[in-house]
C-alpha cells in the first residue's frame, strides 16, 4: 500500500511539474511596448544617439527579478551572434573576431571614447602628415611590452602591416591596404590577384621568382621602420582622409611581435619565402588560437564553440587616463569570458540568474527588456536615467548604428540557362522581363509600395529610421533638411506602375493592355532562411506590391544560404535585402560598396554602363579628393543619384540596443568597435549591488 | 559467437565505405559555388573571391578526385606538405568545430557520453519500471496515469520542456544551471592541479576526489537529464508495457501462477526476461542516438555535445565534419547493434547467434 501512494505521489508530482510548467511566466505576460519613434539627429554632424525615453510601465506587473551578483574579478560575457573565424588580426573581416582582437592588440592610435572619427595615440606618441598628405610619419612610444615578454620596436609595426599585405587571405580586408598603398586599381580581392594585377600576369603560376621578390620588396618600401630614430614611415598612394580609423583597427593595427612571430613559424621577412604564407587558410595561421599583442588583455584559451577566456596583462603600459575620466594600469577585471549561446532563452535564463553579466539581445526581444530596465541611457552612463524600479538591467538604447540595410533590385537580370526567380522571362503576367528593373517607374512603384514605417515598427521594435540613400545620417554627404524620397503611398505607388512602359512601345502601362498593369507579373523574392528581418522586409514588399493590383504576384522562398550566395552570384536575383556595416567611417566605405560597379552590392545591381561609369568616377573622384569640402559635394552628388536614379530600396539604419547588469558600469557604445557591446572590456568594472 | 562477431567487424570497413561514398555523392549535387558558402560568412567583398576559394579548395574537381584526396590526403602547392587524408590518420580540418574532426570529435564525445549515460540509466531503469508496473494494474488507475504520463511526455516538444525547466529550475529557482560547469569549477578544471582522464567532469571529478566540482557537473546534468529521460520515458513505458501485457497474456503465465509461484517471483522470472527483448532493442538504440548527439536538448541546455556540432556542420555544408562524424556515428551504431545482438543471448538462450 505504501509503494502505491509513494508511486501515486511521484506521478502527481511530475505532472504537476509539468502542467505547471506549462503556466505562461511573468516576464512574458507583459504586452510588448512599442518603443517611441525615433528621434532624428538635429545637428547633422554625427550620427549621435537620440535621449532615450523611459521605459513604459504600464505594460502590466512583473515579477521582481533578482540576479545574484557574482565573482566581482570575472565578466561573462554571451553573445549570441557567432564565434570569430579565427583570432588571427590580419585575417579576421568580422565583427565577433575583431571584437576580441580589440582587447588583445593595439594600433598605433585608438578611437576617442565613443568617438568613432577622434583618435588617441595609442603606440604611437605622435605624428606628422607631409603637405601633400602622401606621407605619415609615427614616433612609437618606447618600452611598451607584447604579452609574451617582447619589446615593442617600430619594426615591429613595418611587420606587421607588411605581412598582412603579403599574407593577403582571399576575400580578406588586405584590400583595403592595397588600396591605401597601392592605390584603387590594385584592390584585389587576395595577395595573389594583387601579384597578378601588379605584374600583369594572367596566372599567379606565371609570376617568375624575381618578380615575387620585387613585389615584396615594393611592399616592404611602402612601411619603412626607423629603429634608432624609433619612427615608422608609411607611403601612400593617394592622401587617404580615413586612415586613422584604419589604424585603430585590426585592419592596420594590431601590432605583432616579429621576433615571437619568426620564432613561431611565421614570414622569417625574406622576400624569397612570403609566398609560404600567402593567401593561408584560417588554421594555417600561428595566431589562429594563439595571441600576443600589448593590448589590456591575454588571451588565456579559446575552446572553439565553448568559450573565449581574457586575463588581464599585469604589464600593460598605460600609466595615464585614456581620456578624462578614462581606464588606466592594468584592466581592474582581470577575467573575461566570452561565450557564444544562439538560444535566446538560454542566455535571458542566465541574465535572470545573475551567471551573465552582458547578453546579446536582438532587436526583436528588445520589448520584452523593455520591462526589467531599471536604469535606461544612452551612449554612456552620463545620459542615464531611472526606469522600472523593479528592474534589474542597465540598458543602453537608441544608439546609432552605422549599419544600413537595402533592398537591391536587379536591373539587368541574369536568364542564362533559365531562371525561376522571373518566372516565365516574359511580360506575360506569368513572369517579368529581365531587365523589369531597368524602368524607373517600376524602380519607384516598388519603392513606393514598401510601408517603411511597418518595416521599421515590427521588426526593429520602432528601432531603427528610414535611410536616406547610401550615405549614413549626419555624415559627410548625407542631405540634411531633406527627407527620404519615398514614403508607403499605395496611390503613387500604382500611379507609377502605370507610368512604366516595359513593352517599350511608348505608350504608358496605364493605357497599353500588352503592358505591366493589364498583364500583371510574378516573381520571386529571396531571403536565406534563417534571416527573420530580411524574410520580413521581403513580405512587406511583397504585401505592398500585391495591394494595388491583384494581377501581381510576388513570392517570398527561404532558401539556404548556400543557394543564396550562388543565386546572387549569377545575377538571377531580382530583388535582395541586403545590410551593410562600415569598415571605417568615411563615405567612401558607404558608396563603394553600394554603388560601385565591382563594390560587394553594387556588382548584384547591373546598372547600364554610362550610369556606372559615371558612378565609379565620383567615387574614385571622392576616395582620391582631400578638400572636405568638395568631397562633401561628391559623396551628396553621389546620394542623390542614388535617389534620383532610384538605384535600390533604401530601406533603414537601424538603432542598437546593449543590455548589462546594473553591477557592471563603465560602458560606453562605440559603433566602430565591432560587436560593440561586447567590445572593449578594458574600461569596466563590477560593483556589488 | 566469435564468428558472427567477427564476420559483423569485417562489414565495418564496407559499410563506412558505401555511407561516405553515398554522402559524397550527396553533397557532389551542389555546385562548388554552393559548396564555397562554407568558407564564407557574408557575401563576399570582392568579385571573384568565390572562384578563389573554389580554385583554392578544389571544390570543381570531379567528385572521385575530391573523394580520393579525402582518402588520401592533398599537397599544399606553396608549402608542398599533404593536408588531410583518412588514410593517413587525418579526417581533415571541420570549419565548424575549428579543429581536426578527430580532435572535434575526442572534444566533444565526452560530453556526449557523460550525458548519455547519466541520462540513459534512470531512462531505461525508470521507464522499464514504470512500463511494467503499467502492465502488471492493466486498466486500473495507475495504468491510466502512466498513460496520461507518457502521452503528455510524447507530446510535449523537446524545445518547450527544455525552456520551461530552464526558466523555472535555473532562472528563478537557480538550482539547476545550464552548461556543463560553473565558471569557478572549470578555472579548476583546466588549471594544472586537476587531472582530465576522460573530459567526463563527473568521473574526473571522483578520480581527483573534488567532490564540489563533481557535485557542480552534477547539478548542470539534472536538467538536460531529467529532459531527455522524461521524454524518453514514455517511448520506453509504452514499449515495455505493450511487450509485458503480450507476455502476460501467455499461456505459461497461467501455468506458472497455477503452479502456485507468487506473483512477484512470476513476473520477474517469467514475464520481465521475456518481455525485455524489444525493450533492449528500443533501449539500446535510445542510448545509440543519445551517444551520436542531440542537438535540441544541447542547444537549450547549452551542453557542447555532438548533437550541435553535427547540426551546425551539416547546415553549413561542412562536407569533412559531417563525413568525419558519420564514419564515427556508423562506427557507433554498428558496434551499439552488435553489443544488442550479444545481448539478446544473454538474456534469451532460446536465441543463438551463428
Amino acid at each position: 500500500m505504501k509503494s502505491k501512494i509513494f508511486i501515486m505521489f511521484s506521478i502527481l508530482t511530475m505532472i504537476a511539474l509539468v502542467l505547471g510548467g506549462c503556466q505562461p511566466l511573468a516576464i512574458n505576460e507583459a504586452p510588448p511596448t512599442t518603443a517611441p519613434a525615433q528621434d532624428q539627429p538635429k545637428d547633422g554632424s554625427e550620427p549621435v544617439a537620440p535621449e532615450p525615453s523611459a521605459p513604459t510601465q504600464s505594460g502590466g506587473s512583473t515579477s521582481k527579478i533578482n540576479p545574484k551578483f557574482g565573482n566581482p574579478d570575472t565578466l561573462m560575457v554571451i553573445t549570441g551572434a557567432g564565434e570569430p573565424e579565427t583570432l588571427e588580426p590580419s585575417w579576421t573581416y568580422e565583427t565577433a573576431g575583431s571584437s576580441i582582437e580589440l582587447n588583445l592588440y593595439e594600433g598605433l592610435v585608438f578611437f576617442k571614447r565613443e568617438k568613432f572619427d577622434e583618435f588617441i595615440p595609442a603606440l604611437a606618441t605622435e605624428w606628422t602628415t607631409s603637405s601633400d598628405k602622401l606621407e605619415m610619419q609615427f614616433m612609437i612610444r618606447p618600452g611598451i611590452k607584447f604579452h609574451k615578454g617582447g619589446t615593442l620596436e617600430p619594426h615591429d609595426v613595418a611587420y606587421t602591416l607588411q605581412r598582412s599585405m603579403l599574407q593577403g587571405r582571399l576575400d580578406g580586408h588586405q584590400t583595403i591596404l592595397y588600396e591605401t598603398f597601392f592605390g584603387p586599381d590594385l584592390a584585389t580581392a587576395s595577395v595573389k590577384e594583387f601579384s597578378k594585377a601588379y605584374t600583369g600576369k594572367e596566372n599567379f603560376e606565371d609570376i617568375t621568382d624575381a618578380e615575387l621578390k620585387g613585389i615584396c620588396e615594393d611592399v616592404k618600401s611602402k612601411v619603412i621602420a626607423d629603429d634608432t630614430a624609433g619612427t615608422v614611415t608609411m607611403k601612400f598612394h593617394q592622401p587617404v582622409p580615413w586612415i586613422l580609423s584604419l589604424l585603430a583597427q585590426n585592419f592596420m593595427g594590431a601590432i605583432l611581435d616579429q621576433e615571437w612571430m619568426v620564432e613561431n613559424g611565421d614570414w622569417d621577412y625574406d622576400c624569397t619565402t612570403w609566398t609560404k604564407w600567402a593567401d593561408p587558410a584560417a588554421e594555417d595561421s600561428i595566431l589562429f588560437n594563439q595571441a600576443n599583442g600589448t593590448g589590456p588583455y591575454m588571451l588565456d584559451h579559446w575552446t572553439p564553440n565553448e568559450e573565449i577566456v581574457l586575463t588581464a596583462f599585469p604589464d600593460y603600459w598605460r600609466k595615464e587616463p585614456m581620456w578624462e575620466g578614462g581606464p588606466s594600469g592594468v584592466a581592474k577585471i582581470s577575467r573575461v569570458v566570452v561565450k557564444n549561446i544562439d538560444e535566446w532563452g538560454t542566455r535571458l535564463a542566465m541574465f535572470e540568474a545573475g551567471d551573465a553579466d552582458y547578453i546579446y539581445v536582438p532587436a526583436a526581444y528588445r520589448p520584452q527588456m523593455d520591462q526589467v530596465i531599471g536604469t535606461l541611457c544612452g551612449i554612456d552612463e552620463s545620459s542615464c536615467q531611472d526606469g522600472n524600479p523593479d528592474g534589474y538591467v542597465k540598458g543602453f538604447r537608441k544608439l546609432a548604428q552605422p549599419f544600413i540595410t537595402a533592398g537591391i533590385m536587379n536591373w539587368n537580370i541574369n536568364v542564362e540557362g533559365g531562371n525561376p526567380y522571373i518566372g516565365s522571362g516574359e511580360l506575360d503576367g506569368n513572369g517579368i522581363p529581365p531587365d523589369f528593373f531597368n524602368d524607373i517607374h517600376i524602380r519607384k512603384a516598388f519603392n513606393d509600395c514598401f510601408d517603411f514605417n511597418a518595416m521599421i515598427e515590427e521588426s526593429l521594435a520602432g528601432e531603427g529610421f528610414q535611410a536616406q540613400g547610401p550615405i549614413l545620417k549626419g555624415m559627410m554627404g548625407y542631405l540634411e533638411g531633406q527627407p527620404p524620397a519615398f514614403s508607403y503611398d499605395p496611390a503613387k505607388c500604382e500611379q507609377e506602375f502605370k507610368l512604366a512602359d516595359l513593352d517599350k512601345d511608348g505608350v504608358p502601362a496605364g493605357e497599353d493592355e500588352d503592358d505591366v498593369w493589364s498583364r500583371g507579373f510574378y516573381l520571386q523574392i529571396a531571403y536565406n532562411t534563417g534571416n527573420d528581418t530580411r524574410q520580413l522586409s521581403s513580405e512587406i514588399l511583397k504585401a505592398g506590391v500585391e495591394a494595388v493590383n491583384p494581377k501581381f504576384n510576388i513570392a517570398v522562398v527561404g532558401m539556404p544560404w548556400a543557394v543564396m550566395l550562388e543565386s546572387r552570384r549569377q545575377g538571377k536575383l531580382p530583388v535582395t535585402v541586403v545590410g551593410w556595416v562600415e569598415d571605417f567611417h568615411d563615405p567612401h566605405n558607404w558608396a563603394q560598396p553600394f554603388l560601385f560597379s565591382q563594390g560587394t552590392d553594387g556588382r548584384a545591381i547591373n546598372l547600364p554602363a554610362d550610369l556606372s561609369a559615371q558612378i565609379d568616377g565620383l567615387i574614385l573622384q571622392g576616395a582620391k579628393e582631400t578638400d572636405p569640402a568638395k568631397r562633401k559635394v561628391i559623396y551628396e552628388n553621389l546620394q542623390k543619384i542614388s535617389q534620383d536614379e532610384v538605384i535600390n530600396i533604401w530601406m533603414y539604419q537601424a538603432l542598437d540596443g546593449i543590455h548589462w547588469q546594473k553591477w557592471v558600469d563603465g560602458f560606453f557604445y562605440n559603433p566602430a568597435f565591432g560587436n560593440a557591446e561586447a567590445a572593449f572590456f578594458y574600461g569596466l568594472t563590477k560593483v556589488a549591488p | 559467437m566469435l564468428t558472427y562477431i567477427i564476420r559483423r567487424l569485417l562489414l565495418l570497413p564496407i559499410i563506412l565505405t558505401s555511407v561516405t561514398i553515398l554522402i559524397f555523392a550527396m553533397m557532389s549535387l551542389l555546385t562548388p559555388y554552393e559548396r564555397a558558402s562554407l568558407y564564407v560568412s557574408d557575401i563576399p567583398k570582392q568579385s571573384g573571391a568565390l572562384e578563389g576559394i573554389i580554385e583554392k579548395y578544389g571544390l570543381d574537381d570531379p567528385a572521385p578526385v575530391q573523394y580520393w584526396y579525402w582518402l588520401v590526403g592533398r599537397t599544399d602547392p606553396e608549402t608542398g606538405e599533404i593536408k588531410g587524408g583518412v588514410l593517413r590518420g587525418n579526417l581533415g580540418w571541420s570549419k565548424t568545430g575549428k579543429g581536426d574532426v578527430a580532435e572535434v570529435i575526442g572534444r566533444r564525445l565526452p560530453a556526449t557520453i557523460e550525458l548519455a549515460l547519466w541520462a540513459g540509466i534512470p531512462m531505461i531503469a525508470i521507464g522499464v519500471w514504470l512500463g511494467v508496473l503499467s502492465a502488471i494494474h492493466h486498466n486500473r488507475l495507475i495504468d491510466q496515469l502512466l498513460r496520461v504520463f507518457s502521452i503528455v511526455g510524447y507530446s510535449i516538444p523537446v524545445f518547450v520542456f527544455g525552456l520551461l525547466v530552464l526558466l523555472i529550475f535555473y532562472a528563478r529557482l537557480d538550482w539547476f544551471p545550464p552548461g556543463r560547469l560553473s565558471d569557478w569549477a572549470a578555472q579548476i578544471v583546466q588549471s594544472n592541479n586537476f587531472t582530465s582522464y576522460t573530459r567526463m567532469y563527473t568521473v574526473d571529478a571522483l578520480l581527483n576526489g573534488r567532490l564540489d566540482i563533481f557535485w557542480d557537473a552534477f547539478i548542470h546534468l539534472v536538467l538536460p537529464v531529467i529532459t531527455l529521460a522524461y521524454l524518453n520515458w514514455a517511448y520506453l513505458l509504452r514499449v515495455t508495457r505493450s511487450s509485458m501485457l503480450d507476455i502476460l497474456r501467455q499461456d505459461y503465465m497461467t501455468t506458472a501462477r497455477a503452479k502456485g509461484l507468487i506473483e512477484n517471483v512470476v513476473i520477474r522470472r517469467h514475464a520481465l526476461p521475456n518481455a525485455l527483448i524489444p525493450v533492449v532493442t528500443v533501449g539500446a538504440l535510445t542510448l545509440i542516438g543519445l551517444l551520436n548527439g542531440v542537438v535540441i536538448t544541447e542547444t537549450v541546455f547549452n551542453y557542447p555535445g555532438m548533437g550541435s556540432f553535427l547540426s551546425e556542420a551539416a547546415l553549413s555544408l561542412d562536407v569533412v565534419s559531417v563525413l568525419g562524424f558519420t564514419l564515427f556515428a556508423s562506427f557507433i551504431l554498428v558496434a551499439g547493434n552488435l553489443f544488442v545482438d550479444v545481448l539478446y543471448g544473454a538474456i534469451d538462450p532460446r536465441i543463438r547467434l551463428e
